[in-house]
């Protein structure tokens, strides 16, 4: 199997961070009616899919690009 | 009287759904266990720091501590007994009297308890181990305490951030001298390769708990940060060309 390169392994990495924070985001927690969880996860999600859509535009590695039509 | 009657098959089903979850309770509690060698109340009372028996939380203290000492059990028993009692349990299932609703209470339990047995029978080899969730949430809110005495914050999310799971470890350890005696002499005997192993996963828990907070709290800096470093290594690795992706 072919090694990713070192830039690659930091795109990947960068990523895998969106991901984790994804998680997070899912998973948060509020004290209604102070807080509500579920719409704070929405435009947390939302300021995600535009923070992913920008580095879409700026670049991906090709080696990179061939499988990351799932992740962006 | 009679409106009373149509009540009676809800509330026997109900009293025999608590009984489940009482059992239980009983199992896991170890109060079954016979003390080793029935220890007297006399030698409880020497063995025992003197405390104030009008103090309600003195006393409760006390008694906590004499049944710990007194505590026989070991996660294999508790284990036989409780998986025993499951199996004996879902053999209910098979009851054709059982009602609808009972029947459907009953799975849930019993998947509830499926899921949660690998991880339910671990605290009985470990003297001083927080054995409900309500002693670990008292054995946190104290390493809480202390941060904030020392500290004079109001809050320990930073010494949190800062520490990860380390603050747990170390207030362990550092609770007794001679647990602390005890933990030199061990790390004396912790393999490298081992230390590497563990202090690599600790801090990778770290980084990530870390992270989470950011996406939570600092989300729009943060989002900027990751952009930054993406631009990083686009311009690092500028000979190779970019694909954008439709």
């Amino acid at each position: 199997m072919e090694q990713a390169s070192e830039a690659e392994h930091e795109q990947l990495a960068i990523l895998d961070t969106y991901g984790l924070g994804m998680q997070a985001v899912l998973n948060q927690d509020g004290v209604a009616p102070f807080e509500y969880a579920g719409i704070d996860a929405y435009e947390a999600l939302d300021d995600i899919e535009a923070s992913l859509e920008r580095i879409k535009k700026k670049g991906i590695l090709p080696p990179l690009g061939v499988h990351s039509n799932g992740i962006l | 009287m009679q409106e009373r009657e149509q009540w009676r098959g809800p509330i026997e089903s109900l009293k025999r759904m608590r009984q489940w979850v009482l059992d239980a309770e009983r199992i896991l509690d170890g109060s079954w266990a016979e003390p080793p060698g029935h220890p007297t109340a006399q030698v409880e009372c020497q063995d025992a720091q003197p405390y104030n028996p009008n103090n309600k939380k003195e006393t409760y203290r006390h008694t906590k501590k004499l049944y710990r000492k007194q505590e026989a059990v070991t996660n294999e028993q508790v284990a036989v007994r409780f998986d025993t009692w499951r199996l004996q349990l879902a053999t209910q299932l098979k009851d054709a009297g059982l009602s609808q609703k009972e029947r459907e209470c009953l799975e849930h339990f019993l998947n509830v308890l499926e899921h949660l047995r690998p991880y339910l029978i671990q605290c009985y080899n470990r003297e001083d181990f927080p054995r409900t969730n309500n002693e670990t949430e008292g054995a946190i809110r104290k390493i809480k305490t202390r941060y904030r005495r020392i500290s004079g914050r109001k809050n320990w999310n930073k010494y949190l951030l800062r520490h990860g799971r380390n603050v747990g470890f170390y207030d362990w350890w550092a609770s007794t001298p001679k647990r602390w005696q005890q933990f030199e002499k061990l790390a004396q005997k912790v393999k490298k390769e081992l230390w590497i192993q563990h202090k690599q996963e600790t801090e990778k828990a770290q980084s990530e708990q870390l992270i989470r907070y950011r996406f939570r709290h600092l989300r729009k800096k943060y989002l900027v940060t990751l952009e930054n470093q993406w631009d990083a290594t686009t311009s690092c690795a500028s000979a190779s060309p970019s694909l954008v992706l439709h």
